[in-house]
């Protein structure tokens, strides 16, 4: 477990490192955008993945989306 | 982007492809599930059985690299040295998986089944039922779904995998070219694959038959010819409900339309105590059911066309009124061959021809009726055989040598 | 906006074709319709001919629009915006769910012991790869690649004609026609339908003019073949079979004689899988790119790869799940967004026009 945590983590920083100096080129009407929603998204993964390996992750959105449908529809599925 | 090291300089370009040497390494060596196939046994045959503790015996067959391998070996040790080309090993579990499984404890390598020829099983399992074997068969990846069925009569499976060939390295290779041969030539055996009786299995008209191995004589150092294949055995569903002979096997194939040849010998009507034989071919056998007043009757037509094979007397057998007397024999055969085999079929409740399935893909509605109580109305269902014999050929010579 | 992105008729073509082969090929959805599988499929396939018929339109009538922006358009820009985050994010599950697809697969028939996040994330980097290359390169290696597909299916299909068996289409309908069409509408959603993603791709078309013709190839050419295989799956394994088999090609490749093909099932599973993923991420990105206003999406990329890869993994918790919910949830779930909001765009474009 804690390899896969670390393994993790270097993949995030080799992504980070990667796309870094792409990043800084960016003109500066959009720099803050992009940033934002960069990290924001690599946040998100990293979390995903991070509770993945710790086996805490939160309920499956297709399991909501069967409830809603459902609730929707009224199917027994 | 993601290899774009700035300048195009040599030393850049020498750096891209040097990690682009290493990188297709790492595409090469396939990690967690590298099987080297100096560290794994590859299987040919496996035996299953049942013990009498009700307990499953599973028997792999694992040849020897080293002592199958052709060519050099040939003049020198091969023949001499009386070491086996295959080894057997065995083991027992309370299911086939775990005793598959549990053949490690016995063995240097990792099995690897995917090459397995053939599938030996026992007659008290049969009896049992083959559920368990044909759903490992078809669940594991890495089994061999054209592997040939071959059911041990009266004998443990052990013991039959013990015969040594004489022709063959591998004894079981020599088993299933043999199948492939009598059914293509002769047809006392029948083939059937794994998949084949998959498909049966399941179909609610159509009972599978495996062909049955039985062991010819007892002896010390058994061999493969002293086992013979021949005839078959009958299933309803998975379980072993009975056998049938060598010529009723051969009845069923020439119903089904899978022979390709066979020999039949009549005496000669010249001459009582000399015999002719004929090689027979069949051209097409076709099995119908035909519903007369709601109830089933199972039709079957053959057309079979043939040569001259060999006769023990000269008379020309090329006229026309004895060409006629002599097809007329081989029907009578022929007749009696297929209605045995259906008579037996019948007997056992075994669909073996799979009448049910003909009227369940025809005729839907009907087979909703009487599919409950299907093998109650197979047995006692009437039957009509037809066959057409048309003698076409005399080999070389139209009238035997005269020998003075 | 995406202006600079061109691509040939040619290679449109060989991504809807991959696309639609995807993972259809392996899973056969058309399965559990038993021996009339062929007719729920050609029914699907008709189907798929008026929903694409439909993308086309609405491609036409907003020339140089992805759907997000042509939501944008028809709805106002609050809604609009709602329901393209809806499609980013079916777009998303879309990938997702095929990456799963894989892993899946390759655990099943050729990597037991491999983890199969490790398999995931091996193709999710050959996905990042393109999707920074942009779909340009894509659709050229498309046109190097795809041919194998095509080769391994017309040579699997040849070398099983001796285990074909035709009684296997019989009893037609044997449980009516209500069962077929049951299956037909999840094939309908499955693959064909979901080729809804390509309004996002319609704008890159070099010479729009083609659009109708291209597309419209492509379906029956793709289809043709699906055909093709549901059928050798069918009459080679036999409606019993059929239905309880999770990956029926891998068994029927199987039974050639003599030769041991069931890689090529896999093949071909990498090669479509790889087309269908790479359009879903690239809908998605365009997507977002587009609601955020940015000139170029390729730095989102390894983000959005690892989310997918991430989301693969967290989607379902074991295959069973994942067949159940395919069959049972996603048709119903998947189905407005392949039909009902882009008639609704269709309607609303009329309406306007009247008005």
């Amino acid at each position: 477990m804690a390899l896969n945590i670390i393994l993790l983590v270097i993949i995030a920083i080799i992504m980070v490192l990667l796309d870094l100096p792409g990043l800084l080129k960016i003109e500066k009407k959009n720099k803050i955008k992009v940033l934002i929603s960069y990290f924001l998204l690599l946040l998100t993964g990293f979390t995903l993945g991070l509770l993945l390996i710790l086996e805490r992750e939160p309920v499956s959105p297709t399991v909501i989306i069967e409830r809603m449908l459902n609730l929707i529809l009224g199917i027994g599925l | 982007m993601m290899l774009d090291l700035g300048k195009n300089s040599l030393k850049n370009i020498s750096l891209r492809s040097a990690s682009l040497i290493i990188l297709v390494f790492f595409s090469l060596t396939g990690c967690w599930d590298n099987k080297d196939v100096t560290e794994i046994n590859l299987i040919t045959a496996v035996g299953v059985d049942k013990t009498t503790d009700g307990r499953v015996e599973v028997t792999f067959e694992i040849p020897r690299p080293s002592l199958t391998r052709t060519g050099q070996a040939g003049a020198g040790g091969g023949e001499n040295s009386r070491e086996k080309a295959v080894s057997l090993v065995s083991s027992k579990g309370d299911t086939a998986f775990i005793a598959v499984r549990s053949m490690v404890e016995k063995l240097a390598k990792d099995i690897f089944p995917s090459k397995m020829e053939l599938l030996l099983i026992g007659e008290d399992l049969a009896r049992a039922g083959l559920q368990e074997v044909f759903d490992l068969m078809e669940r594991d990846p890495e089994s061999n779904m054209t592997a040939k069925v071959l059911l041990v009569k009266g004998a443990p499976v052990k013991q039959v995998m013990e015969a040594e060939s004489e022709q063959e390295k591998i004894p079981s290779l020599h088993l299933v070219k043999s199948i492939t041969v009598n059914q293509d030539t002769f047809g006392s055996s029948k083939e059937a694959r794994v998949i084949d009786i998959l498909r049966e299995v399941a179909l609610p008209g159509k009972d599978p038959l495996i062909p049955v191995v039985e062991i010819l004589e007892e002896k010390e150092n058994l061999k493969v010819k002293n086992i013979l294949v021949s005839g078959s055995a009958a299933f309803r569903g998975d379980k072993l409900v009975g056998y049938l002979t060598a010529t009723e096997t051969r009845g069923w194939l020439l119903a089904e339309n899978k022979i390709k040849a066979s020999v039949y010998s009549l005496p000669s009507p010249n001459d009582e105590t000399k015999n002719i034989s004929f090689e027979m071919y069949c051209e097409n056998g076709q099995k119908k059911v035909e519903f007369i007043e709601g109830k089933p009757k199972l039709v079957i037509k053959i057309k079979a066309t043939g040569d001259i094979g060999e006769s023990q007397e000269p008379t020309d057998l090329t006229q026309p009124q004895m060409l006629k007397k002599l097809e007329n024999k081989i029907k009578q055969i022929i007749t009696e061959e297929v209605n045995s085999a259906l008579n037996s079929a019948q007997k056992y409740h075994s669909d073996i021809f799979g009448f049910g399935d003909i009227i369940h893909r025809k005729n839907p509605q009907e087979w909703q009726k009487i599919k409950d109580n299907w093998p109650e109305i197979f047995s006692k269902a009437p039957t009509e055989i037809t066959v057409e014999v048309k003698l076409k050929r005399s080999g070389y010579t139209r009238k035997g040598v005269e020998p003075l | 906006m995406m202006t600079n992105v061109k691509i040939s008729g040619y290679q449109l073509a060989l991504l809807i074709m991959g696309f639609l082969f995807g993972s259809t090929a392996v899973l056969n959805p058309t399965a559990m319709a038993g021996q009339d599988a062929w007719l729920a499929y050609i029914l699907a396939w008709v189907g798929g001919f008026m929903l694409i018929w439909l993308y086309v339109r609405i491609a036409l009538i907003n020339p140089s629009l992805t759907l997000v922006e042509i939501l944008k358009v028809t709805f106002g820009k609050y809604l609009g915006t709602v329901i393209a985050l809806l499609y980013i994010w079916y777009f998303l599950h879309l990938a997702a769910l095929v990456l799963r697809d894989f892993g899946e697969h390759m655990n099943v028939t050729v990597f037991y012991r491999t983890p199969m996040t490790f398999i995931i994330s091996c193709f999710a980097l050959l996905i990042a790869y393109c999707l920074r290359k942009g779909l340009e390169v894509t659709g050229r290696a498309a046109e190097i690649l795809m041919p194998y597909l095509f080769i391994f299916v017309i040579i699997i299909f040849f070398l099983l004609i001796p285990e074909y068996d035709t009684n296997n289409l019989f009893p037609f309908l044997e449980k009516g026609l209500t069962p077929v069409i049951q299956v037909a509408f999840g094939v309908l959603t499955f693959p064909f339908g979901e080729t809804v993603t390509f309004l996002m791709i319609f704008p890159a078309l070099y010479s729009p003019g083609q659009l109708k013709k291209v597309s419209f190839a492509a379906f029956g050419v793709m289809g043709f073949i699906i055909l093709g295989i549901i059928v050798r799956d069918l009459l080679s394994l036999g409606p019993d079979l059929l239905t309880r088999l999770v990956f029926p090609p891998s068994l029927s490749t199987e039974l050639t004689p003599e030769l041991q093909l069931e890689p090529l099932i896999s093949v071909n599973f990498l090669l479509g899988g790889w087309v269908k993923i790479t359009v879903c991420l690239y809908a998605a990105l365009v997507g977002i790119a587009q609601l955020l206003g940015l000139n170029d999406y390729k730095h989102l990329v390894l983000p959005l790869v690892l989310l997918a890869v991430g989301l693969a993994m967290w989607l379902y918790e074991d295959l069973f799940k994942m067949m159940d919910w395919t069959a049972n949830v996603y048709p119903y779930y998947a189905f407005p967004l392949q039909f009902g909001i882009p008639l609704l765009i269709l309607l609303v474009a009329k309406i306007r026009k009247l008005a």
